[in-house]
C-alpha cells in the first residue's frame, strides 16, 4: 500500500490470516483427523474388530453371496449396491434402496454391515458416525446448511491461500528461518515456531489449500461451465456417462450375466480388486451391472469403472478407464487432496503435515494476541477486542482437542439402545467446545491456559483405559495380535496425552510466569 | 507539524481505504477470475469438457495473483482504475468470443 511492498505484504499476511484463523484451525483439525477417517471409523465399530484381515481372491465369493442375499431379502428393489470389504474397512456394507412411492423422487434406503467371508450380520453393531464426523465437519461445519456452510469454508480457504502466498514474500530469509528456533524467548519463540511449522510444510500447505479449492470449485465457479454447456445436466451427463437412465424394458430378467461381466473385469481392469458394484433395477432385463476398480495408489479420485447389461453380460460402457490430460489433472488435484492413495507411510506423513498446519494457526493466532497485550501501555486495560481474541483462542485451540476426546468418550459411553446415538456424539463434541469457549470468555489467562492443557492432557490419557473397559481389546492385546490400527489410536491418544503434559509443565514454570511487582515482593521476603 | 484533527482526518481515510481495498480484492478478485476462466473454458481448442477442466483448475491462481497485486499496488487510483479496465477487458473479449455472463 502506501509502504513498501514487503510492508504491505506483512500487513496482508496478519489480516488475512487472522480474519479467518479460528475457522480455519476448525477446518485444518477437522481435515487433519479425517486423513484418518477410515481408521477413526474402525476404532469407532467395536464390532469390526475382530474381522480377519480380507483377502481380494475372495471377491468372486463374496459378490456371488452378495447377490444371492440381494435376491432373497429384496427381488425388487430399485438397485443394489455392495461395497466391498478394503484394508481400510474390513466390512461388507450391501446397500439396496426400495422403488420410489407414488409422489417420491428416492425409495426408502436401508444398508446393513456384514461379515465379509460368513455374510452374518455383525452382532452388536453401534450407531455412530465415526471419521465421517470429521470428514463433514471439515467442509460442510455442523449445524447449518451445506450449501451456506462451503461458501464459507470456500472464502476461509481462500484467505488462507493468499496468507500463504503473502507469508512467503515476507519470509525473506525462508531457509535461515527454518534452522533458528529461540527457545524460551516470548515472543521471537512464537514466532520462530510459526515460521518453522510453516516451512517445514509449505508445499502440503499450499498443495493442499489449492486443492481443496478445486473439490469445491464447480460450485465455486460455476460460470466457466456455463459457457460451453447447455446447462448442468448435459455437463453432469459429459462427466458421468453412466448416469445416463438405461429404460426398463418390463420384462423379468432370467438370469443375471454377473459371471460373464466379472470375467471381462478382471481380463481389463490389470488386477485391480473391485471397490463397489451396483446393480440398477435388478428385475428388470433392463437392468445394468456397474463395476468400480479399487484405484489402490493411482493419483486418480474417481475410479476406473465398467458397466455391463445384466442379461447378456456385454459390455456397454466404459468410465474414467482412459483418462484425457485435464481429466488427470482435475482428479489428481482432488485425489491429492483426500489422501485415499495414500499408503500407511505416507498417511502419516499427511497427518504429520496437518497438524503442522494446525500448529502454524495456532502459533499465528496466539503471536497476534500476545504482540496487541506488548503494545500496551502499563497501566493500560486490555480492550475488548484483545480480550476476544484471546478467549477465542484459548476456546478454539484447547477447546477443539478436548471435545474430539469427549466425542471419542461419547462413543464408547453411551448406551447402546439409545435413539440416534450418532446425534448425541456429535452433541457431545460440541458441548464440550461451547463449555471451552464459554470459560475462556470468562478467563484466558495463563492459569486458564494451564488449567486446560491439564484437562486435555487427563482426557486424551484416559481415552485407552475407558476403551480398554468398554471393549475387549486393550494396548497390549492390539500389540499382540497385530492390530495396527487401533494400537496406533491408543499411541495417539496417549502422545497427544503427554503433549499436553509437556505444554503444562512449561505454561506452569515460574521462569516463563510474569513476574508481577507483588509476586516479586514476596518472592524477596521468602528468600 | 500537523495538526490533531489532521492526523485523525488522514487516519480515518487510510481506514476507508483499506476497507475499500479489501472490497476490490474479494469481489474484483472474484470476477476477474470468473471472467478469465470463462474465456479459458471457451477458448482452449480441446473439447469443451477438458477445456472446462484446465480452466477452472487454474482459474485459483487468477484470484490469488490480483488479490496479492491490490494490496501490493501503492497507488489506491492505480488499484481502482486499473481494476475497472481489467474487468472491461476481460468482459469484452469473453463477449467478443460468443461467451456470456
Amino acid at each position: 500500500m502506501r509502504e513498501s511492498f514487503f510492508r504491505s505484504m506483512t500487513w496482508l499476511h496478519t489480516w488475512v490470516g487472522l480474519l479467518v484463523c479460528w475457522l480455519l484451525f476448525l477446518i485444518f483439525f477437522a481435515g487433519t483427523a479425517s486423513f484418518f477417517r477410515h481408521e477413526i471409523s474402525l476404532w469407532a465399530q467395536p464390532a469390526t474388530h475382530h474381522l480377519p484381515h480380507y483377502e481380494s481372491a475372495q471377491q468372486n465369493e463374496t459378490v456371488k453371496k452378495s447377490i444371492e442375499r440381494f435376491q432373497e431379502i429384496a427381488p425388487n428393489a430399485e438397485s443394489w449396491r455392495i461395497e466391498m470389504p478394503t484394508e481400510r474397512r474390513p466390512s461388507l456394507l450391501l446397500m439396496y434402496s426400495e422403488k420410489p412411492a407414488e409422489g417420491e423422487r428416492r425409495g426408502k434406503r436401508h444398508s446393513e454391515y456384514l461379515d465379509p467371508v460368513t455374510l452374518e450380520a455383525l452382532p452388536e453393531f453401534r450407531e455412530t458416525k465415526g471419521g465421517n464426523f470429521f470428514y463433514r465437519l471439515h467442509f460442510d461445519l455442523h449445524y447449518m446448511s451445506a450449501i451456506t456452510a462451503r461458501w464459507i469454508v470456500c472464502f476461509a480457504t481462500l484467505f488462507m491461500l493468499i496468507a500463504l502466498i503473502s507469508g512467503v514474500v515476507i519470509h525473506k530469509r525462508i531457509f535461515k528461518d527454518l534452522f533458528q528456533f529461540r527457545n524460551g524467548k516470548g515472543l521471537r519463540s512464537w514466532l520462530d515456531a510459526h515460521n518453522v511449522s510453516s516451512v517445514v510444510a509449505l508445499p502440503f500447505h499450499i498443495m493442499i489449500t489449492y486443492t481443496g479449492l478445486v473439490t469445491l470449485i464447480f460450485m465455486l465457479l460455476p460460470q466457466p461451465a456455463e459457457q460451453r454447456f447447455e446447462d448442468t445436466k448435459t455437463l453432469r451427463a459429459e462427466r458421468y456417462p453412466f448416469l445416463a437412465e438405461i429404460p426398463e424394458t418390463g420384462q423379468p430378467l432370467t438370469d443375471l450375466a454377473l459371471n460373464k461381466a466379472l470375467d471381462h473385469y478382471f481380463t481389463n481392469s490389470g488386477d485391480a480388486p473391485l471397490r463397489r458394484i451396483v446393480i440398477s433395477s435388478p428385475g428388470d432385463s433392463g437392468a445394468t451391472i456397474k463395476l468400480y476398480a479399487n484405484a489402490q495408489r493411482a493419483v486418480q479420485d474417481d475410479p476406473p469403472s465398467w458397466m455391463y447389461s445384466a442379461a447378456s453380460g456385454e459390455l456397454l460402457k466404459t468410465h474414467n478407464v482412459t483418462l484425457s490430460g485435464a481429466e488427470n489433472l482435475y482428479g489428481g488435484m482432488i485425489a491429492l487432496h483426500t489422501g485415499r492413495l495414500a499408503e500407511p507411510l505416507l498417511r502419516w506423513l499427511y497427518f504429520i503435515a496437518g497438524l503442522a498446519g494446525c500448529a502454524m494457526i495456532a502459533t499465528g493466532a496466539v503471536m497476534w494476541a500476545k504482540r496487541l497485550r506488548q503494545k500496551l501501555k502499563g497501566g493500560d486495560k486490555p480492550g475488548v477486542g484483545l480480550r476476544l481474541v484471546e478467549s477465542l483462542n484459548l476456546g478454539t485451540i484447547m477447546g477443539l482437542p478436548a471435545a474430539t476426546a469427549m466425542f471419542f468418550y461419547a462413543n464408547r459411553l453411551l448406551p447402546m439402545e439409545l435413539s440416534s446415538r450418532a446425534d448425541k456424539e456429535v452433541l457431545a463434541f460440541f458441548v464440550t467446545w461451547g463449555v471451552f469457549t464459554l470459560a475462556a470468555l470468562f478467563k484466558s489467562n495463563r492459569l486458564a491456559w494451564l488449567l486446560s492443557a491439564k484437562v486435555n492432557a487427563i482426557v486424551w490419557g484416559l481415552l485407552p483405559v475407558v476403551n480398554m473397559l468398554t471393549t475387549e481389546g486393550n494396548l497390549v492385546s492390539y500389540f499382540i495380535n497385530g492390530q495396527w490400527v487401533l494400537f496406533g489410536f491408543d499411541a495417539i491418544a496417549i502422545g497427544i496425552a503427554i503433549g499436553f503434559l509437556v505444554q503444562a509443565k512449561k505454561l506452569g514454570s515460574t521462569k516463563a510466569a510474569p513476574t508481577t511487582p507483588r509476586r516479586q515482593a514476596k518472592r524477596e521476603v521468602t528468600a | 507539524m500537523p495538526s490533531r484533527d489532521n492526523t485523525n482526518h488522514k487516519a480515518i481515510l487510510y481506514k476507508a481505504e483499506v476497507l475499500a481495498r479489501f472490497f476490490i480484492a474479494i469481489f474484483g478478485g472474484y470476477y476477474v477470475t470468473v471472467l478469465a476462466s470463462s474465456l479459458l473454458a471457451l477458448t482452449l481448442p480441446t473439447t469443451r469438457l477438458d477445456a472446462l477442466l484446465y480452466a477452472l483448475t487454474t482459474g485459483i491462481v487468477f484470484y490469488a495473483i490480483v488479490f496479492i497485486w491490490v494490496f501490493g499496488c501503492r497507488s489506491f487510483k492505480k488499484v481502482f482504475l486499473g481494476m475497472i479496465g481489467l474487468l472491461c477487458i476481460l468482459y469484452g473479449t469473453l463477449t467478443h468470443f460468443g461467451g456470456s455472463l
